[in-house]
């Protein structure tokens, strides 16, 4: 080698090829002719541990040393000595502008991370580079050529953003609550990496063994690659990523030039005992192989994403639990606050009476009889209860000692019923018992089966209020069959899959009790469970209900240590009177009603006593009826519509009730003006402060919770019934107050034109000689005429304060309407003056009503005034009497200005003036309107307004005749 | 409608109310203090006659049907039919005597009012009228109306 080529020398493999290749061929010519600058440049190149390349003259003739290597990839050594943009064409577009900027100038230039897809090992290739193209001087001080140093960032670039992409999945995913919602957040998540990720699709294993998408980024849900579902589910359970080409068709590219040409399967473990398997299928990056980096980063979110299908459905999991909990813990306080009503209503029962005994010892003997009749029926139906409450948790717990025998059942069923047989006579029931003797006896335990068939039969009896119930048992197939089959009022079908789960309480208004622990049926269910048996209903709303119980014949189903084979000999016991009693206290619960005898000392105020529980309502009708007058309803229904009739003082009622409940019938009492303030106590059994709340915001006055003595019962009504006074008192007092406020505002005005008048009158009589007789004689009338309306408007004050105060009195009588119509109208003629009319006509015949005359007078007075203010240009007025359909009708007629139609509703109303500029502001007093229609509706008529023709207006008073 | 005087040379004055006990009063009593007296029983009447014919004063009433006593006061200023006008009224508030003044009132007479003296107000009222002095005579009653 000549000397003059020592800058060639070292420098690797890259050296060794440099002093190789023939460089004659290339625009460089021989290393020994190359310019100073290019030496030099080559040698700090082949000098360099970076990856460095060297271009030189026109066409930028392209030398390299060992660490670029990796760089120009596939086109080493091909790529030495020839033109740089030969070599790197398919970046051409990238780099030749940044070749030419830094040629051009003294400056070079830097970009750092630029992106460059490279095409060196036969496929394009997303690759990163830091880079800066420095320009060489050549001798004679152009740029003569490049120096480019370079750094590959490419797996910074990429591991860069696929950790971002892990962190944005784990972040989105974290807050899912299902596996349909890390999907969604996941797709999210992949969205934001489109580069890695150019689509992706959710797919879950679905019921029937298939694939279901269920998210997606990128792409549509109804692309083709998206429903290849088949081809996906290969990959379910596998440990590994599958790759598949992709299907033939366009594609989404995401932010590639090209789109993806192979599929990931990424498979989405199943974890826990209910998890979820999937398939991710993501798009791959055209761009990159799926080498070990990109199959690492996909494990990765195939994990991230089953990590958190796993922890979603783990909190669905948790959260359903969690969900059931509070179910049973509702159920369980339904059941106890029913049980508790239960218990509370006979406890009050039982100290009710006690405390009367206690109270009036010197009362004893018939009170005491009385008192313990109550005290018994009260402990049988708590022993039943308790008994039920019993069984039932003893069943529960597994521990039902039962003891089967053969029985003759068709006896000891007709045993059973026949304690019903008087209820249903009583409550007007058919019992029709159909009880076929069976071929042998049956294994039952005795008191179960007393169970089964009494709460079947009683609970038939509480829903049917009219018809019949029909008992039937029968040998069928190796079984016997007992059905229990009412005409009541049906099981809505939404109600029958619950029927017989525990603490299930069928709401039914159209009962005959609202009573009920809501574990009768099932516990129906268990004991017949208990016998190898079945229980099934079919019921229709409106027609009735049927329950079918079958049990096996023989004892091979039955626990062989229960089973006894001595004969069972046991008669229906205190269970089932205990039953019947209850029963037939929801009996008159329907027929009676209405007001009770007042007892001695009652007063005239009025309480009403609404209870469903007969046993109840005739206890307090008994406390109460000692002070008040006491009419008692048997539910909220009845009550209601007698209490908007004829409102009582005030009402104690209790809140469960069949029809209308105390919270219905409060909030409609509420929503009538006539008993919007009427007292109301409640009465109930559910304790705690929520019920009580509820009872105070629904609008009751006081609330009282059972158990209760009669001492604080009576001490609530009492004071409740005088709150109630004192409340109507205020309003009286603020109804006269506001008609003394109006007399002072307004009516004293209407006071001054004739004060003013009858002053004017007596001073122009003073003139004496000045007057001729005429005048005098109409002065002296004027006078009279205004002293009467003086008068009148006093009436009328006087009269709208008796009103005020509610303390009108009338005194009918029977009088011809003739007399006070020809008073008035006598008296309104004065008043009128000269040149028009105030007219009587009436037939020539007596009107005879019952009213009171001085009342109807000024009732006649004041309409006629009204007629005569309205009609001011002389109009004349009317009245006139006829006969209508056994009424006597009054009209009073002017042809004057009339009331607009929309004001006539009004006029009638207390202090209405038709003060308008119509009428100039003669509004009168406000009083003469209202004063007529209260007075003529406190004599049993009516008054209406209407449009006189051809114009003016009518007034019509009607009152019955005789 | 009826016109009462005692000589040719009287003043005509209108007298418009809806209380027939009023219109006598004035019936009666004004001619004696030298008027001529025309009645309407309502506004919408007063008007009419008012715009037809030639008056000296008109006596009206506040409330009454129709169109009431400020209403006609207003109407006539807007038709530019100037005479001197006293209101006679029930209505004894300062904002109603105020009110009536305002709209163009020479006086504002409250009822009760004594008919021996009616006649010598309305001569006031003409007087001022007639001397331009209208403005004073309402700045006396609105200080009376202060004092009170």
């Amino acid at each position: 080698l000549s000397h003059r080529v020592d800058f060639l020398a070292g420098g690797g493999e890259l050296g060794e090829r440099i002093r190789a290749l023939d460089w004659e061929r290339t625009p460089l010519g021989p290393p020994e002719r190359w310019p100073q600058s290019l030496r030099i440049a080559v040698r700090i190149m082949l000098a360099s541990r970076q990856p460095i390349w060297v271009g030189w003259g026109e066409e930028l003739t392209y030398l390299y040393n060992d660490p670029y290597r990796a760089i120009v990839g596939g086109k080493h050594p091909g790529a030495l000595g020839r033109p740089t943009l030969e070599v790197w064409s398919e970046i051409s577009d990238v780099i030749e502008p940044m070749l030419e900027t830094a040629l051009s100038g003294e400056a070079g230039t830097y970009v750092e991370s630029q992106l460059l897809i490279m095409e060196r090992y036969g496929y394009r290739e997303e690759t990163y580079y830091t880079f800066s193209y420095s320009p060489i001087p050549d001798d004679d001080g152009s740029a003569g050529g490049i120096i480019c140093a370079n750094t590959d960032d490419t797996q910074r670039v990429i591991g860069e953003r696929q950790l971002a992409l892990l962190r944005e999945l784990g972040s989105r995913t974290a807050d899912a609550r299902t596996w349909q919602e890390v999907c969604a957040s996941a797709a999210d998540a992949l969205a934001t990496n489109p580069r890695d990720v150019p689509f992706a699709l959710f797919y879950v294993a679905g019921e029937d063994d298939g694939l279901e998408l269920v998210a997606g980024t990128g792409i549509e849900a109804g692309h083709p690659v998206a429903l290849a579902t088949v081809d996906y589910a290969k990959a379910l359970g596998q440990r590994s990523i599958l790759a598949l080409d992709v299907p033939d068709g366009p594609l989404p590219t995401g932010v590639w030039d090209e789109p993806p040409a192979r599929l990931a399967l990424v498979p989405l473990a199943a974890a826990g005992e209910t998890g979820k398997e999937g398939v991710l299928v993501v798009g791959l990056n055209p761009f990159r192989r799926l080498d070990d980096a990109y199959v690492d980063f996909l494990t990765l979110v195939g994990g991230q994403v089953s990590a958190s299908i796993a922890a979603a459905q783990a909190y669905e999991t948790e959260r359903m639990r969690a969900e059931a909990l509070a179910e049973i813990d509702r159920a369980k306080t339904v059941f106890f606050s029913n049980v508790s009503h239960e218990f509370r209503t006979p406890l009050t029962l039982m100290l009710g009476p006690l405390d009367e005994v206690l109270a009036r010892p010197e009362a004893l003997p018939g009170a005491t009889r009385d008192a313990l009749e109550v005290a018994r029926r009260n402990a049988l139906r708590l022993l039943r209860m308790v008994n039920t409450v019993l069984d039932f948790s003893r069943l529960g717990a597994g521990t039902a000692a039962s003891a089967f025998r053969p029985t003759d059942l068709a006896r000891v069923t007709a045993g059973l019923a026949e304690h019903f047989r008087t209820l249903f006579e009583r409550g007007g029931l058919e019992l029709d018992l159909d009880l076929r003797p069976l071929p042998e006896p049956v294994y039952v335990d005795g008191e179960a089966w007393e169970t089964i068939v009494l709460n079947l039969l009683s609970n038939a009896f509480k829903f049917t209020l009219a018809g019949g119930v029909r008992l039937a048992l029968e040998p069928v197939d190796g079984h016997v069959r007992i059905v229990v089959a009412d005409t009541g009022t049906g099981i809505p079908a939404e109600e029958v899959p619950n029927l017989f789960e525990r603490f299930h309480r069928v709401r039914n208004e159209q009962a005959r009790t609202q009573e009920g622990t809501g574990i009768g049926l099932a516990l129906v269910r268990e004991l017949v469970e208990l016998h190898g048996g079945t229980i099934g209903v079919e019921s229709a709303v409106g027609r009735g209900t049927t329950f079918t119980v079958t049990v096996p014949l023989g004892h091979a189903h039955l626990p062989a240590e229960h089973v006894r084979h001595e004969a069972a000999d046991h008669g229906a016991g205190t269970v089932a009177v205990a039953f019947a009693e209850e029963a037939s206290r929801w009996i008159g619960l329907a027929p009676d009603s209405g007001p009770d005898a007042a007892g001695p000392g009652a007063s005239e105020t009025r309480v009403a006593v609404v209870d469903d529980n007969a046993d109840m309502r005739d206890y307090l009708a008994a406390l109460l009826a000692r002070h008040w007058r006491v009419e008692t309803y048997p539910d909220g229904r009845a009550a209601l519509d007698a209490i908007l009739a004829d409102p009582p003082d005030l009402v104690v009622t209790d809140v469960m009730m069949p029809r209308l409940d105390g919270f219905g019938l409060l909030t409609a009492l509420r929503a009538d003006p006539a008993t919007a303030t009427l007292p109301v106590i409640v009465v109930s059994a559910r304790a705690g402060e929520e019920s009580s709340v509820e009872g105070l915001d629904a609008g009751a006055d006081d609330y009282l919770v059972k158990p209760f003595s009669a001492r604080e019962l009576l001490a609530r009504v009492r004071v409740n019934l005088e709150l109630a006074r004192l409340r109507a008192d205020a309003g009286r007092v603020s109804a006269l107050e506001e008609v003394r406020s109006h007399v002072v505002t307004t009516v004293s005005h209407e006071l001054r034109t004739p004060v003013s008048a009858i002053y004017g009158a007596a001073r122009t009589l003073d003139r004496g000689g000045e007057l001729d007789e005429e005048t005098r004689e109409r002065l002296l009338g004027v006078i009279a005429g205004e002293s009467a309306r003086l008068a009148r408007i006093t009436d009328d004050i006087l009269t709208t304060e008796t009103l005020a105060t509610g303390l009108l009195s009338v005194s009918p009588e029977p009088l011809d309407v003739r007399d006070p119509a020809t008073a008035a109208v006598d008296a309104a003629q004065t008043r009128a003056g000269d040149g028009r009319a105030v007219r009587l006509h009436a037939p020539d015949e007596p009107f005879t009503v019952t009213a009171d005359r001085g009342r109807l007078q000024q009732v006649f007075a004041n309409l006629l005034d009204n007629a005569i203010k309205y009609s001011p240009d002389g109009g004349d007025v009317e009245l006139a009497l006829e006969r209508v359909d056994g009424s006597v009708r009054v009209v009073v007629a002017d042809d004057g200005l009339g009331i607009p139609e929309d004001a006539r509703d009004q006029v009638f109303d207390r202090f209405y003036r038709v003060d308008s500029e119509l009428t100039g502001g003669v509004g009168g007093s406000g009083l003469g309107l209202y004063i007529c229609r209260e007075l003529v509706q406190a004599m049993g008529g009516s008054i209406a307004v209407e449009p006189n023709e051809p114009r003016g207006t009518r007034f019509v008073v009607t009152l019955p005749a005789g | 409608l009826h016109t009462h005087s005692q000589d040719a040379a009287a003043h005509r004055v209108l007298v418009a109310d809806d209380e027939p006990a009023m219109r006598l009063l004035c019936r009666v009593n004004l001619p004696l203090a030298g008027f001529e007296v025309v009645e309407a029983a309502d506004g919408d009447a007063a008007l009419a006659l008012l715009r037809e014919e030639h008056f000296d004063l008109a006596l009206l009433d506040v409330m009454m049907p129709g169109v009431n006593g400020f209403g006609v006061a207003e109407r006539l200023r807007e038709d530019g039919v100037e005479l001197p006008i006293v209101f006679l009224s029930a209505r004894a508030d300062g904002d109603d005597i105020r009110r009536g003044l305002a709209v163009g009132a020479v006086d504002y007479v409250t009822k009760p009012f004594d008919p021996l003296r009616i006649g010598e107000r309305l001569h006031e009222a003409l007087r001022a009228f007639a001397a331009g002095s209208a403005d004073q005579l309402r700045a006396t009653r609105l200080r009376e109306l202060e004092r009170r």
